[in-house]
């Protein structure tokens, strides 16, 4: 790694090279062994990185208890009222979007030739097709004949 | 019966089996990071608040969905923060930072904090000018201390990926804090 590579590295990711992407980290410590003024280059880099943290230091530190109390109170009370997610959902809702469309369409093909494989429904022979027509007929009409 | 030892994945399971009580344990573990990291990402605390309510419900919700073999369940719940966080980010008249409000006193320990303060809300006036994913990036990277793989994973994106989108955030973060005052 030359000084311009490690410099532009630095730049990229930072002052703790063992944070780096791993196929850098060996020859980012090897220019740094051999190079005063790389390592005067990360204690720069250093500060940086340090500016970009510091203020998420006193999210942390200064949660009041309370305020995350109140915050358990209420995901515990939803979580006993919120019903879960139901089991279809839970496996369709495990594959991706493109997988679940193609298994609904899958589904629907499948209805069809079998549908298709079936044949026609079974006729009723024609004088029981009177006899329920008939039947109905009377069923229909039943009161307002009497 | 649920036991302070439980690993998250654990929990996971009895939570997706609808054990109530053991959603409880999981959420007293990782509500304050949760709030944190949705505070990093918003700068405003009841936004926070409400995204990780919102965040932890989704948990409940749908924790038949989350898979151990897939993903640690702190990336799954940090994954669920980012969005929350980002799509809050993205709504009409949303404001990433509070008002300063009064300074109390004038002491020297108190111009210290002045100066400290006054530091911290630059860098979050820049980080707030960010793109939504390149502020992702630094947050993750370097306010919660993730390594790039980790950070990558939240982001559902590949690490050489997130590589080049930090290095784009560090970019402009060194443009617009001045290359030569870092404090």
């Amino acid at each position: 790694m030359t000084d311009e590579d490690f410099l532009r590295h630095l730049d990229d990711y930072g002052a703790s090279p063992q944070r780096w992407p791993a196929e850098l980290r060996a020859a980012a410590d090897a220019a740094l062994a051999r190079s005063p003024a790389l390592r005067a280059a990360l204690e720069d880099a250093a500060a940086f990185d340090r500016l970009l943290a510091a203020p998420a230091a006193p999210a942390l530190l200064e949660m009041e208890d309370a305020r995350v109390a109140r915050l358990l109170s209420a995901v515990g009370a939803a979580a006993r009222t919120v019903p879960q997610e139901g089991v279809v959902m839970l496996l369709l809702g495990r594959m991706p979007r493109r997988r679940v469309a193609g298994f609904c369409a899958a589904l629907l093909a499948l209805g069809w030739f079998a549908g298709h494989l079936a044949g026609p429904l079974p006729s009723a022979p024609r004088s029981q097709e009177l006899a329920l027509l008939n039947d109905e007929v009377v069923t229909l009409f039943d009161g307002e004949s009497r | 019966m649920v036991e302070a030892s439980d690993t998250d994945d654990e929990l996971m399971g009895r939570v997706a089996g609808g054990d109530a009580a053991a959603f409880d344990r999981l959420a007293a573990r990782h509500m304050r990071r949760a709030v944190a990291l949705a505070q990093r990402m918003t700068g405003n605390p009841s936004d926070a608040d409400e995204i990780a309510q919102e965040a932890f419900l989704r948990v409940w919700q749908h924790a038949g969905r989350w898979d151990g073999g897939r993903a640690a369940f702190t990336t799954w719940l940090y994954r669920i923060v980012m969005n929350l966080a980002i799509d809050r980010g993205r709504r009409p008249g949303w404001s990433p930072l509070e008002d300063a409000g009064d300074l109390p006193d004038q002491t020297p320990d108190a111009l210290t904090r002045i100066a400290e303060r006054q530091t911290a809300e630059r860098v979050n006036r820049a980080l707030a000018a960010l793109p939504d994913r390149q502020r992702a990036a630094v947050v993750l990277f370097h306010q919660e201390g993730l390594s790039l793989r980790q950070a990558a994973e939240i982001l559902t994106m590949g690490e050489s990926a997130f590589a080049s989108l930090l290095a784009r955030a560090r970019a402009a973060l060194k443009a617009a804090l001045g290359p030569d005052d870092p404090a």
